[in-house]
């Protein structure tokens, strides 16, 4: 995550896709945790834009890259500005269409991982509530 | 068990919901079970036709002269030791005699077909083409992670059966494969004299799909339906789907249930499975980090959760695990979104409550290993989960 460009996504209907690990989703619910900042991360969760990858195409480099993902959920870039927080370009050499949601206004004074993240909880619960009610965007193929 | 039976095979099930050491009321095992005995049943048939080539049909009673049965269920494991019957009238009796062979060697075709499935070699020559299909009931009931190991009598190990080398045997002669469907549809329409649901995709294409409904209380199933289908709403569809090579679902065969969302705990992976498969993770799950839970202290959490939710009635949680080594409760209940995340080392958590609908939130922070517990937090859920309209402000 290179977090340089700060380009800021703003058409509201455009769609960011996240990739959902298979032990993060129960029952076909993803966690919740799909869209909290990961420690590491600088506070920014990467996500891919619809206008430059499908979310086949965008699952299907994932796992490419030796990651493991069952399924692709989304939101708007609009779900992003209603849970006021922000979306900006950061394409990647390999990834064109590689995009971060923006977590850090809601550290407020926390500096420690574990801090920013219960900040940032709620904001993440409500974005996965969002992806939710969307429905899968991709599911992957079961292995042959 | 009398002196009247033999055993003929032994199930052992692993992985997922087995590994907590319990076998599931799931009617979907049992049937797996049945369908094996089918299968064999068939191929012994088929075999005899072989054997015998002016033989027409297999002999009248054929059938009936094989019957197997659950022995016992082995303490401490998920053995499932099944044994073949001895026929009681005399007619059986000759008959199984005659045709005893075909039996076991269609046992031994059926493991021989699993162990090459399973290192993706083409199915034995005597296997034949038109009994593919029947694979495809057997091992239904297995989901992702499950296995049965199929160990014949006598044997210390048999091949194991997933659904990755039913997908396989099923394949190598049809396009298409059946398996069991678990999915959210939004409910679209449907026809109670037909016993018909209308169904779209939930995702961009919102895809149409008609699907049977083939339970007893179809017409009750139909009109929950219809009814979510006023105003769009999502249902989540249980029952058997038919699906392309590429793992496209085709169409659905028949529709056994259908759930409002908010009301599916009936189906839903209990507390104890899910801990299990917690207790399952490894060093490195989580591309390479996340760490595995220390046993004692999930158990901990899992027993004082238990405990805490015993005889209120609350909808059980969504529990995940987080690659920081925390464990998440999560609970949908109406507009409000309940999400909570336990340090198991260190015994402490916190709570978020959000209203999605105007973004209202409350919060909570408690040390479940105290006496008190996840009292606080069940408190919560209970009162955002049954108030009316769910219109809890603070």
């Amino acid at each position: 995550m290179s977090g340089s460009s700060r380009v800021a996504l703003t058409d509201a209907d455009e769609l960011l896709h996240r990739q959902v690990h298979p032990k993060m989703r129960v029952d076909g619910r993803p966690s919740n945790e799909l869209f909290m900042p990961r420690s590491g991360d600088a506070g920014l969760v990467s996500v891919d834009r619809s206008s430059k990858a499908s979310a086949e195409d965008a699952w299907r480099r994932y796992v490419a890259s030796g990651k493991l993902s069952a399924e692709v959920w989304s939101v708007s870039v609009g779900d992003v500005i209603e849970t006021c927080l922000s979306a900006h370009e950061d394409p990647l050499e390999d990834n064109d269409a590689h995009c971060v949601v923006d977590f850090n206004p809601t550290f407020e004074s926390a500096t420690d991982y574990k801090a920013q993240k219960k900040k940032a909880n709620r904001y993440a619960v409500a974005l996965a509530a969002k992806a939710r009610s969307r429905g899968q965007s991709f599911v992957a193929p079961q292995p042959e | 068990m009398p002196d009247d039976a033999d055993n003929f095979v032994t199930p052992i099930f692993r992985g997922g919901r087995f590994e907590a050491k319990v076998l599931p009321l799931d009617l979907n095992v049992l049937g797996d079970l049945v369908a094996y005995r089918d299968l064999v049943v068939e191929l012994a048939a088929h075999l005899l036709k072989v054997q015998e080539p002016k033989r027409q049909r297999a002999p009248k009673g054929f059938d009936d002269s094989f019957t197997l049965a659950i022995r016992q269920l082995h303490p401490g494991s998920l053995m499932t030791e099944i044994v073949r019957l001895r026929p009681t009238s005399p007619k059986s009796s000759q008959l199984i005699l005659e045709s005893e062979d075909v039996f076991v060697q269609a046992r031994d075709l059926i493991e021989e077909c699993l162990a090459r499935a399973a290192k993706k070699e083409s199915l034995p020559s005597a296997f034949p083409p038109r009994l593919v299909h029947r694979f495809n009931r057997f091992g239904r009931g297995l989901r992702d992670g499950e296995s049965v190991e199929l160990r014949s009598a006598g044997r210390v190990s048999g091949p194991t059966y997933d659904r990755n080398v039913r997908r396989w045997i099923v394949l190598s002669y049809e396009d298409t494969y059946e398996d069991r469907i678990d999915q959210v549809f939004v409910a679209d329409g449907g026809e109670v004299e037909k016993s018909l649901v209308v169904l779209r995709t939930n995702d961009a294409a919102r895809r149409r799909i008609e699907a049977p409904v083939s339970a007893d209380d179809a017409a009750e199933k139909v009109r929950r339906v219809l009814s979510s289908a006023t105003t769009q709403s999502c249902v989540r569809v249980l029952g058997v789907a038919q699906y392309a090579r590429n793992g496209a679902l085709e169409r659905i065969l028949h529709v056994e249930d259908v759930r409002e969302q908010d009301d599916d705990d009936g189906e839903r992976t209990s507390l104890a499975e899910r801990f299990a498969d917690l207790q399952a993770l490894d060093d490195g799950w989580f591309e390479g980090a996340g760490t595995a839970f220390d046993p004692i202290a999930l158990e901990e959490l899992h027993s004082a959760l238990a405990t805490a939710l015993r005889g209120n009635g609350l909808r059980l949680p969504y529990v995940y695990p987080t690659a920081d080594g925390e464990i998440r409760l999560e609970w949908t209940l109406g507009s409000w979104e309940v999400s909570a995340v336990a340090d198991i080392t260190e015994g402490t958590a916190y709570a978020d409550a959000i209203r999605l609908d105007d973004g209202t939130h409350q919060s909570l922070e408690f040390a479940w290993r105290s006496p008190t517990g996840f009292v606080d937090l069940v408190r919560l859920v209970e009162r955002l989960g049954t108030s009316e309209n769910n219109d809890v402000r603070e």
